[in-house]
């Protein structure tokens, strides 16, 4: 028992030392990978969230799975994990995606979900393939390019980080710049229609945004796991604001704190890809919202109820009572 | 008769081939409250929705007081099915009035004093001021058509398009809304409401537009809302309307 309370303690105390390394900034990859993951987590949290609020979370699964095969094809033609052509194969197989859903999913036989499945499986799959012929003609090239199924930030290029920088600055602002128009086209778009704003234009514009969020994010997450980044803070900041300001804010915030958060545990236990990890993190805010947020958390809904009983209860209470004195002769 | 605010010529929408509203043409005068009415499907809501730009007529052509295309659907008052909006979304009462402001306000535009006070004449001309910071989710079905009322309020325009503003309300709302519309047609709005419940027809609007597919009739309700029309319009399924219905059309003409 002893032994086993020094080990824990060992433990510890090397973990505190992981710690005390990974936000000291000694080294530059270490900033790098906290900077990224930051980045990655608010920005997805922004994108996502206006995802949840029309009920388009599963198209986030689709462009992140869907980037894969370009990924594969943009290393086969440029020979190596070089930054641009990962970057551009991924943004044109998202891109292509999206249009594959859009089309599927607007003749008169088919449902948009459905759609959604079939792209996200079917560009999935062609990436599986492509990557297991890659890694059988391997050549040490290759490294790095596994990493991007489930995301390793600690291999975040420079070029990489800039990307993701540019992208989070221009869309962050975008959002702050749109908010109006696309809280009213996402609340109401026959009303958004009728008052002038481009509804569809915004639809189109927050797939391109989806799709560059995602390519800029694999690195760090990975393609699986991407779209929980996108759907989890979002889901979960609803159950704190009843506005949109607020919302929106919360999903931010979760987003970078959660990807903070699991840049941090991934350091701290060699092996556990940083993808994963984020999301794990992200998931026990998500249970805290279900659990405790004051806007249809579990805890408020059963207190409410627990408050309406009791009135209803009182209010019994107080008719029987009076009838009860009517009953025995009593008078004003 | 003053000059039209709404001219109509042609009008035709099809969904997949099939025409859902065909070769429509009407014209519209301030001071009017009309009811729209025909049987599900007859393609009210979607000539509204034409109308006002959320959806694209094949054929057409709408004026608005002279103007036409966007210029003349930002002069036009929408207020769409409660059922079309997620009423689970993070928003309060106040900012759904406030975006009856948005085509003032623009993108970034600062909400003026002036905008404060009309959103807040708006919200108490439905009788919600003391609902102003609740999210919209927790309303009644009533409340939440006032609240959508109030935001057309706070458009100040002077042309107004209703979708079915009375299902699913209680009486009291009802009452309520067709009070503020008769205060619109008394300050010479023209107003235009899809309609479901023949036995009021007569009571509520002083014009009635038949339709089913292709316009079956327009007029003063007197004339117009009368036993041919309504089979018209109807066809076979007019037999459950006959007797409550035909009381309130023969009161009238």
């Amino acid at each position: 028992m002893g032994a086993a309370s020094l080990m824990t303690a060992l433990e510890v105390a090397e973990i505190g030392a992981r710690t005390v390394e990974f936000f000291s900034f000694k080294y530059a990859f270490v900033a790098r990978a906290l900077a990224a993951s930051i980045m990655v987590g608010g920005l997805c949290g922004a994108v996502g969230t206006f995802l949840v609020l029309r009920r388009l979370s599963l198209m986030g699964d689709a462009a992140g799975h869907s980037t894969l095969p370009g990924i594969c094809v943009a290393f086969l033609l440029a020979g190596s994990v070089s930054t641009l052509p990962i970057m551009a194969g991924a943004l044109v197989s998202a891109l292509l995606a999206a249009i594959v859903v859009g089309v599927i999913s607007r003749g008169p036989r088919s449902r948009s979900d459905a759609a959604i499945g079939i792209v996200l499986s079917v560009f999935f799959g062609i990436g599986i393939v492509l990557l297991s012929h890659i890694q059988r003609v391997a050549t040490t090239s290759y490294a790095g390019l596994d990493a991007m199924l489930l995301g390793n930030v600690a291999g975040i290029s420079p070029e990489q980080l800039t990307a993701l920088a540019v992208v989070t600055v221009v869309l962050g602002g975008a959002t702050l710049l749109f908010l109006r128009p696309l809280s009213i086209s996402t609340f109401d778009p026959s009303f958004a229609a009728s008052v002038g704003i481009p509804v569809r234009a915004i639809h189109y514009a927050l797939l391109g945004a989806l799709s560059l969020s995602v390519v800029v994010s694999v690195q760090a997450v990975g393609v699986v796991l991407v779209s929980a980044m996108l759907i989890i803070p979002g889901a979960s900041a609803v159950y704190w604001f009843k506005r949109m300001p607020g919302v929106l804010g919360t999903a931010v915030g979760l987003g970078a704190l959660s990807g903070a958060l699991g840049a941090w545990v991934s350091y701290i236990f060699e092996g556990v890809s940083t993808g994963p990890a984020m999301v794990l993190v992200a998931t026990t805010f998500f249970l805290c919202s279900l659990g405790f947020g004051p806007r249809g958390g579990l805890l408020w809904r059963a207190v409410r109820r627990r408050e309406r009983q009791r009135a209803l209860v009182a209010r019994a209470d107080a008719s029987t009572s009076a009838s009860a004195y009517v009953e025995a002769g009593g008078g004003l | 008769m003053s000059e039209a605010v709404l001219k109509v010529s042609g009008l035709t929408i099809a969904y997949d081939r099939e025409p859902v509203v065909e070769d429509f043409s009407f014209t519209t005068y301030p001071g009017q409250l009309i009811g729209i009415v025909g049987p599900n499907g007859a393609g009210k809501s979607t000539m509204i929705k034409a109308l006002v730009g959320s959806l694209e007529a094949d054929l057409g052509d709408v004026w608005v007081k002279g103007v036409q295309g966007k210029k003349a659907r930002k002069l036009l008052t929408y207020v769409p099915q409660r059922g079309s909006v997620d009423w689970d979304f993070p928003v309060t009462v106040y900012d759904v009035v406030k975006q009856g402001r948005y085509g003032k306000l623009g993108l970034l535009g600062r909400m003026t004093k002036k905008d404060r006070e009309i959103i807040d004449d708006a919200l108490a001309k439905v009788a919600m001021q003391d609902f102003a910071g609740r999210q919209i989710g927790e309303l009644s079905g009533g409340q939440q058509q006032r609240v959508f009322l109030a935001r057309a309020l706070a458009q100040q325009g002077d042309i107004y398009l209703l979708d079915e503003p009375f299902t699913g309300v209680d009486a009291k709302t009802e009452a309520a809304i067709v009070e503020v519309l008769r205060e619109l047609r008394e300050q010479g709005a023209c107003v235009m409401v899809v309609h479901h419940d023949l036995s009021t027809v007569g009571e509520y609007f002083d014009t009635v537009m038949l339709m089913n597919k292709r316009l079956i009739a327009m007029g003063s309700t007197a004339e117009v809302f009368n036993k041919e029309n309504l089979r018209n319009a109807y066809g076979g399924k007019l037999a459950i309307f006959d007797a409550d219905a035909m009381a309130v059309a023969g009161q009238g003409g």
